[in-house]
C-alpha cells in the first residue's frame, strides 16, 4: 500500500471529549488498519496554526488535512452553524440520518467545493449546556442587560433579547468571569465544561443547550491530495472517521452524565430553562434563522432541508419514543 | 568600582553612516513610524469607551473589542521597521562590544543580505497573498456583530513587512557604505569612525 | 543519533552563534528559521530524505501564524502597560514614588532593591503577561537604582527577575494555558491561580532576603541614601502626600480588575490614560513629551514583538523538523519512579527552557506528560506548580530569556548583556531553590487551593 504521511492540525485540545478524541481514535485506528502506512498525525492547536485557520491553510494545501470545528469559519460562510450546531436543530440521531440518509452530505460537499475541500463527518456529540450563570435564570427579563460569552448565531438571539454579548478571547474567560466582568458564559457540553473547572467559582449551570443541539467535527481534507489517494487509502480514511464519530458519541453519552454528578457534588445548581423562556428562545431564533436565509442562498437551502427533515422525522422523534422521564423520574 | 553610565555616548559614535540613499528612505520609515503611533491614543481611546460603555451603560460591543486589537496591530506592524531605524531591536552584545565596527558592519551585512532580507521577502509574499484572500473572500469577524473587512488589518501585514524589508536594505546599504566607501558615506558627527581605542577612553566620563 | 535530533541540535546551535555574533534576536531567530527550512527542502527534494520536514506546512503558513500573533486581544495589554510605564517615568512620578518609599525604608541598605522587589509584586498581580511586568519596572527603577549609586548588576538583575514574577502570580495567562492543557478540573485556572500566590509571595520573600543580606555583607553593593533625612512625622506626611497620586493609579488598574469593571486588558487601558491625566496634573505633560511617550512606545512595542515574529517563523520550521519527537522522546519512556519522573520532566523543562519560549515548551510538553503523570497519582496542582515555576525560570536563563531581552531594550546602554546575566544569576539559584522547597514540600503549592475550593 502507498505511504502517506499527513500533519493533521486540529482545532480543540486532544483530550476534550468528543469534540476532539475523535481524531485520536481516527489517527490511531487508520494507522492500525493500514499496517502503520497512513500516518496522520495530529498537532494540537496552535502548534502548527491557530485553529481558526485550518479551512484556509487546507484549501491552500500548506496542510493535506486538519480537524475542525466548522463554525469558526462562519463570518465567511455563512451556513456554516447549521452544519456545526445550529439553536433548536435537530437531535444527535436525527442529524446523522440526515446526512448520511437525506442529502445532509451533498449539501456539506457542495458548500466547501468552491474551497477544494472534502468534509468527512468525523465526530457528533449530543447537546451542549446553555451556560455558567452567576445567578439562576428565572425570567427572560433577567437577560436583558446580561453580560454574557456567547458564540454563534446563539448569541444574535441573545443579542435579541437585550444581552451584550461579547467573545472574549479563551485566556480572559475565567478571570472575567470570576470577577464579574461578565454575568454568564456559554462554553461547551458538561464533559468538556467539567475540564474547564469553571464549577470552582460559578454555581449555577443552566441548561438544556438550546443554542447548540448537537455539535459536530470534521475532518476537512484539500481534495487534489484526497483524489491523489488510492481508492484503498481513502476508505480506510472513511471508514476511520465513521468509526470516530461513533466512538466520539458514545464517550461524550458516557462522559455528560458523571460530569454533571460531579457538579451536582460539587454544589453546582443545575437548572432546566422554564418552558416560557424556551418558547421565547426558540421563537426569537426561527426569526433569526430566517433573517439569516433571507440574506444567504446556501443558508436557506440547508435549513430548507434541514426543517423538512424536521418535519419528516417529528413524528417518529415525538410518537416513537417514550417521554425522557420514563428512566424513572430523574429528571424533573 | 562602580562605572558611570553616560546614557548613548558610546553608541551614537559607534553608529554606521549613512548615504544619499538610506537617509531620505530611513526618514520616510520614521515618519510613518511615527505617524503610526498615534495610533496609541486611538486604542487608549477605544479601551476607555468600552469600558465606560459596558460599566456605566450595560452595553457591550463587539466590534469596539476588535476594533482595540486592530489598532495595536496595524501600530504594531508599523513600527517594525521604525525600530530598525532606530536600531532598538535587542541585540546580545557581550562579543559584539569587542568587535570593531568593521567587523560588526560585515556581520550586520551578511546576516541581512542573507538570512533576514530572504525571510521577510518570503513573509512578505506569504501575508500579501493571505490578504488578498481575505479581501477577495469579503472576510469579516466571525461574531455576529464584529467588525466587517478582516482584509484591511491582514493588509496591514504586508504593509509593515514592506517597510521592514526597506529599512534592511537600507541598514545593509549603509553597512556597504561603510566598508566600500560606496555610496559615498555620512558620519553623523561629521567625522570618521571612532576608533576602539577611543571608545574606550570616552567610557568613563 | 536520529536526524531529527541533529537537525535540533544544529538549529540551536546555529541560532546561537548568530545571536552571539551580536545580530538582533528577532532577526536571528527568523534566519535560521529560514536556514533550516532550505536546508529541509533541500534534503526532501534532492535528496528524497524521509522526514517530516514540509516547507508549505512551515515556511508556507508564516502569514497565518503572524496574524495570529497580530490578532490577538490579551497582548493589546503590552503596549498600554508599556506606554504607561513610561507616562510615569516622563513625568517624574515614578521616581517620586520610588524617593519616597525608600525614604521610608530610611537607613536600610538595598531599600531601593527591596522597594522594586514590592512594586514588582503589585505589578504581577495586575498583569499576566511577563513582557508588560519587566519593561514597566525595568523602565521606573533602573535609573534611580543607578542614580543611588547601586551595583548595576544589582540593579538590572533585580528589575528583570522581579519582573519575571508577572507570569506566576495570578492573573497569568501561563496558568490559564497550563490548565487547559492539564485537562482535569483538580487543576483548574482557579486552583492553578490558588495554587502559585503562595510561590509567588515566596520567592519575592527570598528575593528581599537575598538583596538585605547581600547588601549587608558588602555595602557599596547597594548603599544606604547618603544624605537621608530622619523619618519624623513630616517626612512621613510627605512621603503619603507623594505616594497617593501613583498609588491611586495602582489601585485603579489593579481595582477595575479585582471589581470586575476590567479586564486586565482594559485595565491596562485605564492604567495608560490614567498615567496621562496625571502627569497632566502634575504639570508635566506638554506636546513634546507626550509624543515622545508615544514613539518610545512604538519602539518598543516593535522590538518586543520583533521577537515574537521571529520566535514563530523559528519555532514552525524546528517543529517540522521533528523538534517535538526529541523532546517527547527525551521525556517519554523514563525508567524511574513518580519523583524521578517529575524530576527528570522539570529537568528537561529546564534545559528546554534556554531555547524555547513558554507557549512552546507548554504545547509540546505539556499535552504529553500530564496523562503520564496523573496515572502516577501526582498531585496536579503541585506539578503544574512546579512547572510554572520552572518555565518562570526559562525567561531568565540565557541565551533565549524573553525577560533578558525585554530588560536589555529598556535599558540605560552603558548596561550591557553581560551585565544582565550576571545580574540575573543569583536569582536564577534562587528559582531553583524554590523549586526544590516546592518539590519536598508539596503543601507550598496545594495547601491554598485545597483551602479555597475544597480538597478533590
Ligand atoms: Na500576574
Ligand atoms: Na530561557
Amino acid at each position: 500500500q502507498e505511504r502517506v504521511r499527513w500533519q493533521v492540525p486540529i482545532a480543540f485540545p486532544s483530550h476534550w471529549v468528543g469534540l476532539s478524541t475523535p481524531i485520536v481514535h481516527m489517527t490511531e485506528t487508520v494507522r492500525t488498519i493500514s499496517g502503520g502506512n497512513i500516518d496522520m498525525r495530529y498537532y494540537e492547536p496552535d502548534e502548527l496554526i491557530p485553529p481558526f485557520e485550518i479551512l484556509d491553510a487546507v484549501s491552500e494545501g500548506q496542510f493535506n488535512a486538519g480537524f475542525t470545528w466548522l463554525g469558526y469559519d462562519q463570518g465567511r460562510i455563512p451556513v456554516l452553524p447549521l452544519l456545526a450546531g445550529p439553536p433548536f436543530g435537530m437531535e444527535p440521531p436525527a442529524f446523522m440520518a440526515w446526512h448520511y440518509f437525506g442529502g445532509g452530505d451533498e449539501l456539506l460537499q457542495e458548500v466547501y467545493e468552491p474551497y477544494g475541500v472534502t468534509a468527512l463527518l468525523c465526530g457528533v456529540i449530543g447537546p451542549e449546556a446553555a451556560g455558567w450563570f452567576a445567578e439562576p435564570l428565572d425570567s427572560l427579563d433577567q437577560i436583558d442587560g446580561l453580560r454574557i460569552r456567547f458564540a454563534g448565531i446563539g448569541g444574535q438571539v441573545m443579542e435579541k433579547l437585550g444581552a451584550s454579548v461579547t467573545m472574549l478571547p479563551g485566556g480572559e474567560l475565567y478571570q472575567a468571569m470570576d470577577r464579574g466582568v461578565i454575568d454568564a458564559m456559554e462554553f461547551s457540553a458538561p464533559a468538556v465544561d467539567r475540564i474547564l473547572g469553571v464549577a470552582d467559582i460559578v454555581q449555577n449551570y443552566i441548561l438544556p443547550g438550546w443554542h447548540q443541539t448537537y455539535t459536530t467535527s470534521h475532518l476537512l481534507i484539500n481534495t487534489e491530495a484526497w483524489e491523489d489517494l488510492s481508492d484503498l487509502t481513502r476508505a480506510q480514511i472513511e471508514v476511520g472517521c465513521r468509526s470516530a464519530t461513533l466512538f466520539g458519541f458514545s464517550e461524550s453519552e458516557w462522559e455528560n452524565p458523571q460530569a454533571m454528578h460531579d457538579f451536582e457534588a460539587d454544589g453546582v445548581n443545575l437548572q432546566v430553562l422554564s418552558p416560557e423562556i424556551l418558547a421565547e428562545l426558540e421563537e426569537v431564533t426561527n426569526t433569526t434563522l430566517d433573517e439569516i436565509a433571507a440574506g444567504d442562498e446556501m443558508f436557506a437551502r440547508v435549513l430548507e432541508s434541514q426543517r423538512e427533515w424536521m418535519q419528516v422525522h417529528g413524528v417518529w422523534h415525538d410518537k416513537g419514543h417514550l417521554p425522557r422521564s420514563y428512566y424513572g423520574g430523574v429528571a424533573e | 568600582m562602580v562605572q558611570a553610565i553616560v546614557p548613548g555616548a558610546v553608541e551614537a559614535r559607534q553608529d554606521l553612516p549613512t548615504n544619499i540613499i538610506s537617509r531620505p528612505v530611513d526618514a520616510v520609515i520614521r515618519f510613518i513610524g511615527q505617524l503610526a503611533a498615534w495610533l496609541w491614543v486611538a486604542t487608549i481611546a477605544v479601551i476607555t469607551i468600552n469600558v465606560v460603555d459596558r460599566f456605566m451603560f450595560g452595553r457591550g460591543s463587539i466590534a469596539l473589542e476588535e476594533l482595540s486589537w486592530h489598532f495595536f496591530g496595524a501600530a504594531m506592524l508599523l513600527s517594525l521597521s521604525y525600530a530598525v531605524v532606530t536600531d532598538d531591536h535587542v541585540r546580545v552584545d557581550f562579543l559584539r562590544e569587542r568587535f570593531s565596527l568593521k567587523t560588526r558592519a560585515w556581520i550586520e551585512l551578511l546576516a541581512l543580505v542573507l538570512l533576514a532580507m530572504p525571510v521577510f521577502w518570503i513573509v512578505l509574499e506569504e501575508t500579501y497573498s493571505y490578504a488578498m484572500r481575505s479581501y477577495v473572500s469579503g472576510e469579516r469577524s466571525q461574531a455576529p456583530s464584529g467588525l466587517p473587512n478582516r482584509f484591511i488589518i491582514k493588509g496591514a501585514m504586508p504593509l509593515g513587512f514592506t517597510l521592514l524589508m526597506l529599512a534592511f536594505a537600507s541598514r545593509a546599504l549603509r553597512c556597504i557604505s561603510f566598508l566600500f566607501g560606496f555610496p559615498r558615506p555620512f558620519w553623523p558627527h561629521g567625522r570618521g569612525p571612532v576608533s576602539d581605542n577611543a571608545e574606550q577612553s570616552s567610557g568613563g566620563a | 543519533m536520529s536526524i531529527e535530533t541533529l537537525m535540533v541540535l544544529l538549529m540551536f546551535g546555529s541560532f546561537m552563534m548568530l545571536l552571539l555574533a551580536g545580530f538582533p534576536v528577532a532577526w536571528s531567530l527568523a534566519g535560521i528559521g529560514l536556514l533550516f527550512a532550505v536546508i529541509g527542502h533541500v534534503m526532501v527534494e534532492s535528496f528524497n530524505a524521509d522526514i517530516w520536514f514540509n516547507w508549505r506546512g512551515s515556511m508556507g503558513v508564516l502569514d497565518r501564524r503572524i496574524y495570529s500573533v497580530v490578532a490577538n486581544e490579551l497582548m493589546v495589554a503590552l503596549p498600554m502597560f508599556i506606554f504607561m510605564g513610561i507616562m510615569l517615568d516622563k513625568s517624574g512620578i515614578a521616581e517620586k514614588l520610588m524617593d519616597s518609599l525608600v525614604r521610608l525604608f530610611g537607613g536600610l541598605r538595598g531599600g531601593y532593591a527591596v522597594t522594586v522587589v514590592i512594586v514588582g509584586v503589585l505589578l504581577a498581580a495586575s498583569t499576566g503577561i511577563i513582557g508588560a511586568s519587566v519593561v514597566l519596572l525595568g523602565m521606573l527603577s533602573i535609573g534611580p537604582m543607578l542614580k543611588a549609586k547601586y551595583d548595576k548588576t544589582l540593579a538590572v538583575g533585580t528589575a528583570c527577575s522581579v519582573g519575571t514574577l508577572g507570569i506566576l502570580v495570578p492573573p497569568s495567562i501561563m496558568l490559564v494555558l497550563m490548565a487547559d492543557r492539564m485537562g482535569t478540573p483538580a487543576a483548574s485556572v482557579g486552583r492553578l491561580f490558588m495554587g502559585a500566590v503562595i510561590p509567588g509571595l515566596m520567592l519575592a520573600g527570598m528575593y528581599i532576603l537575598y538583596i538585605l543580606i547581600r547588601s549587608y555583607m558588602k555595602p557599596e553593593f547597594a548603599p544606604a541614601p547618603a544624605n537621608r533625612e530622619p523619618v519624623d512625622l513630616r517626612a512621613f506626611l510627605d512621603v503619603l502626600i507623594s505616594v497617593v497620586p501613583p498609588l491611586a493609579l495602582i489601585v485603579l488598574v489593579l481595582g477595575s480588575i479585582f471589581t470586575g469593571v476590567a479586564t486586565t486588558t482594559e485595565a491596562s487601558g485605564i492604567g495608560a490614560l490614567g498615567a496621562t491625566l496625571l502627569a497632566l496634573l502634575y504639570g508635566r505633560l506638554n506636546l513634546t513629551n507626550f509624543k515622545q511617550a508615544l514613539y518610545q512606545t512604538s519602539r518598543t512595542t516593535a522590538f518586543i514583538f520583533g521577537i515574537f515574529i521571529g520566535a514563530t517563523i523559528y519555532a514552525a520550521v524546528l517543529r517540522s523538523h521533528g523538534g517535538d519527537d526529541v523532546i517527547r522522546n527525551a521525556i517519554l519512556g523514563l525508567p524511574f519512579g513518580v519523583t524521578g519522573t517529575v524530576l527528570v520532566i522539570l529537568l528537561v523543562t529546564f534545559l528546554i527552557g534556554f531555547f524555547l519560549d513558554w507557549v512552546e515548551i507548554t504545547l509540546i510538553v505539556l499535552p504529553l506528560v500530564a496523562p503520564v503523570v496523573l496515572s502516577l497519582g501526582v498531585d496536579p496542582v503541585w506539578f503544574a506548580i512546579l512547572f510554572a515555576v520552572c518555565l518562570q525560570t526559562s525567561f531568565l536563563t540565557p541565551p533565549v530569556g524573553f525577560a533578558l531581552f525585554y530588560i536589555k531594550g529598556v535599558c540605560p546602554p552603558g548596561i550591557v548583556t553581560t551585565d544582565i546575566y550576571k545580574g540575573v544569576a543569583p536569582y536564577i539559584v534562587l528559582q531553583l531553590i524554590a523549586l526544590l522547597l516546592i518539590f519536598w514540600y508539596a503543601p507550598l503549592a496545594t495547601w491554598l487551593p485545597a483551602e479555597v475550593f475544597g480538597r478533590r
